[in-house]
């Protein structure tokens, strides 16, 4: 049994973290009806932005992994018939999810206090970017801006050298994480309510939830820890650090100094009095330079080679490009493939949602705009001729194939 | 009313990833009673790596921030009685959660399979490092290898050019990630046992949460897709970014619907005629890639970061200041809005940290609480257990616990 099976989520979300929120709702058992407007989620056009040739209306991989599992639908809240059947919905929802910014929520009529008069029982959640209070509470926010560069991941985590450069920004990531910590919250906000009868808003902001992720940097950076940001290749730590070997790929070395110091071929170095185990951290940079120099002699594969009954953490650094292709994420089941009908396949990262009752959570290939307009309209009662009226009139938009 | 009050969970767990799962359900209203071995968790003494002078057993906000609101209770697991007040926890207990290795765990006799037997209402939650099959179902994991070295985050997020060096890995960020993935997962399966009364299993692995928080990643550089990483400043996202400024400060432009972005963007640095000219149309704008970031990286030179923010604003666009880690404690907006706070240390210190990133109606501001030391509420949970005060004082005595 599923643990949100009978609850039903109302999604009015746009790009990734909202989106990643209602899909992991629905991974758990909720029936989640997205509402696209009639021009679609600007996100399916994302990866045609960065990758023409291959992303299309039925084979959007990009899209998938934020909203496999949801029943789409179209409609066109600035039409009042459109926005009926929005109300419709709602009626019957537990819960609904949205990214849009507090101003253009009031502006439709969609805004937590709104909701809460007329829908008492409906849990509200909401992804803001800097929160709803201070100079920034309207400012536009993705998860670049908001969660990578407010946060001071970018410029921190550079290395610093003479050509410093910020870090470049992932695309999704804190929206990843952001929208996972909102699902959560609906959870907890749907066992009050199953108790008291009371809904209640959700909220999680971009830029919150990346400084609580960023937790310890914000601390130890503050003056009286004096850690200052950004820092050389030399961090506190030279026993956990990249490394460049010999063929031009990298290790994320954490292994012990003994270790190390015999893989490398310089064991006689153990009885260096600099390097006593008091004072490590006093030469670190002695050492770092000593472990960068012997690991340059070594490639990739014979460093893990050495590594690998020694029970110690170091991995290859991997490339974006190597997930799909690891034996380990094969072995269990991080990775998966996707039958697209265009004939193809495509490789995604599976939800990290992994328990019991739930086995075998899949992602599905791509629905398209207005995939499941007419079925659920069809559920609340419309006619085949009022449906047909209405996508006429523009209030709401039918799939593709029936147009 | 809090969502989980009257929900005990016990936590045998250390670092981040656990316990940040654990404290976000103590936030939640839980009970959490955290055991930790006499020589307590080995991420209290992380801090006094980075700042020695400040960090100690009283004052530890990298330690709080990830522990706050629990019980601290101190047994020793390798005596007959510390593991037998283990199991009386366990009894009581709605929720096992732990970062402890799968063989590890069985050695104790706390793994899954044999705490299903014994209590079968019982929700466990794992923290793994590369899952439980494949070849490195053992090797042991942090969330600098796991999460970030094996998902292409730290090889690929660094700039690519003559300079090049993977990104530095942060203390926590993935941790966090997981550990609030596994708090979700573990309110679903509590939602779930209120219907079966069944427990279950639940797992998060510092792995398959990264491959999925790199999704977009993972699937475009993949190779039908072909998009290769590291990438350089003038192919990632351009002309969104990282911008040096006249002062020389960094500003990011983050870009999201680029259709409505991007001809703001021409506005704000004074050169609208960009959007007639044909090298930068859409399609165009890759093969003239250096020469469009050019334009844009000498344009943002010549006005200082609070001008740009200034015009941003006013053409609504979303640029940031790139903040240091150092500046979130200092920033309005993030005390506008809570998210961070002082905490008041019994020694006359006051330290900044960021809050929990639950913001629900129901549950209210979560304070972030002064350091508890080892065991500092052992002899409080015995008592509730039956313990007599002669029984207590034995068990110190013997070794079974620290009080």
């Amino acid at each position: 049994m599923k643990p949100l099976e009978g609850y039903t989520v109302v999604d009015l979300t746009t790009y990734v973290a909202a989106p990643v929120c209602a899909r992991i709702l629905a991974d758990l058992g909720a029936r989640v009806i997205k509402v696209e407007s009639p021009k679609g989620d600007a996100w399916r056009q994302s990866g045609v932005g960065f990758l023409p040739t291959r992303f299309t209306q039925e084979e959007n991989p990009i899209f998938d992994i934020y909203n496999t599992g949801k029943d789409l639908i179209s409609l066109n809240l600035k039409s009042e018939e459109g926005m009926k059947v929005m109300h419709q919905l709602l009626e019957k929802a537990d819960v609904f999810v949205t990214n849009n910014r507090p101003a253009a929520l009031a502006r439709l009529g969609l805004s937590y206090e709104q909701l809460k008069e007329k829908y008492p029982r409906l849990v509200f959640a909401i992804v803001l970017g800097f929160g709803e209070k201070g100079p920034d509470a309207d400012k536009p926010a993705f998860d670049t801006t908001a969660f990578w560069a407010r946060s001071g991941f970018l410029q921190d985590t550079a290395v610093k050298n003479e050509m410093y450069e910020p870090v470049n920004a992932p695309s999704g990531v804190g929206d990843s994480y952001t929208g996972t910590n909102l699902a959560m919250q609906v959870l907890a906000a749907l066992m009050v309510r199953d108790r008291t009868g009371q809904g209640q808003c959700v909220r999680a902001s971009l830029y919150h939830v990346g400084a609580f992720a960023m937790a310890s940097m914000t601390v130890m950076s503050q003056r009286p820890f004096g850690n200052e940001f950004p820092r050389t290749r030399v961090v506190s730590h030279p026993f956990s650090a990249a490394f460049r070997c010999k063929d031009g790929k990298y290790v994320f070395l954490s292994a012990a100094f003994p270790v190390v110091l015999e893989m490398i071929g310089r064991p006689e170095l153990l009885d260096d009095p600099r390097f006593s185990v008091a004072n490590r951290l006093k030469y670190k940079e002695e050492i770092h330079q000593i472990f960068k120099e012997g690991i340059l002699q070594l490639t990739q594969d014979e460093v893990m080679d050495f590594l690998k009954d020694k029970d110690t953490p170091t991995v290859r650094l991997a490339h974006f490009a190597d997930v799909s292709e690891d034996e380990q994420a094969w072995a269990n089941g991080y990775v998966q493939r996707v039958e697209y009908p265009t004939g193809r396949s495509n490789v995604v990262p599976s939800i990290p949602i992994e328990m019991d009752c739930l086995p075998g959570l899949t992602t599905h290939a791509t629905k398209c705009l207005g995939h499941d307009t007419e079925a659920v309209l069809q559920e609340l009662g419309y006619t085949q001729e009022e449906i047909a009226a209405m996508a006429e009139a523009g209030a709401v938009r039918l799939s593709v194939k029936q147009q | 009313m809090k969502p989980l009050e009257g929900m005990t969970v016990v936590e045998l767990s250390t670092f981040v990833a656990a316990p940040v799962g654990a404290r976000l359900l103590a936030d939640l209203g839980a009970t959490v009673i955290k055991v930790e071995a006499p020589k307590g968790d080995a991420w209290r003494t992380a801090g006094v790596g980075y700042g020695a002078h400040r960090f100690c057993a009283e004052e530890n906000p990298i330690f709080d921030i990830y522990n706050t609101g629990k019980q601290m209770v101190c047994l020793n697991l390798k005596t007959q009685e510390g593991m037998a007040l283990m199991h009386k926890l366990l009894e009581k207990a709605d929720v096992f959660l732990t970062n402890n290795r799968p063989a590890a765990l069985q050695r104790l006799g706390l793994d899954y399979e044999t705490l299903k037997q014994r209590y079968p209402r019982l929700v466990y939650g794992i923290v793994l490092g590369f899952g439980e099959k494949g070849p490195e179902a053992e090797t042991p994991a942090f969330d600098t290898t796991a999460f970030w070295s094996r998902t292409g985050f730290m090889r690929d997020m660094g700039v690519d050019g003559p300079e090049y060096q993977p990104v530095a890995p942060p203390s926590g960020v993935g941790d966090s990630v997981a550990g609030t993935n596994l708090a979700l997962q573990i309110t679903a399966a509590l939602m779930g046992r209120e219907k079966t009364g069944e427990g279950q299993c639940v797992r998060a692995s510092l792995y398959h949460v990264g491959a999925f928080a790199m999704g977009t990643m993972t699937i475009h550089t993949q190779r039908p897709f072909g998009r290769t990483f590291p990438a350089t400043r003038d192919s990632h996202n351009i002309p969104g970014g990282a911008y040096k400024c006249a002062d020389g400060e960094w500003i990011y432009i983050g870009l999201g619907n680029s259709a409505v972005t991007i001809p703001k963007l021409y506005e704000m640095i004074g050169r609208p005629e960009l959007n007639g000219d044909p090298r930068f149309q859409r399609g165009k704008r890759w093969q003239n890639r250096t020469e469009y970031y050019t334009i844009f990286k000498e344009a943002l030179l010549t006005k200082t970061c609070a001008q740009w923010l200034e015009l941003a604003k006013e053409l609504d666009i979303p640029i940031v200041r790139m903040q240091h880690f150092a500046d979130v404690s200092e920033d309005e907006q993030a005390w506008a809005n809570g998210y961070v706070e002082r905490v008041e240390y019994p020694n006359g210190n006051a330290d900044v940290v960021p809050t929990s990133p639950i913001e629900m109606d129901s549950v209210g501001p979560i304070k972030t609480q002064p350091t508890r030391r080892i065991g500092q509420d052992t002899a409080q949970v015995l008592a509730e257990l039956g313990c007599s005060e002669t029984e207590i004082q034995a068990l110190a005595d013997a070794g079974a616990i620290r009080v």
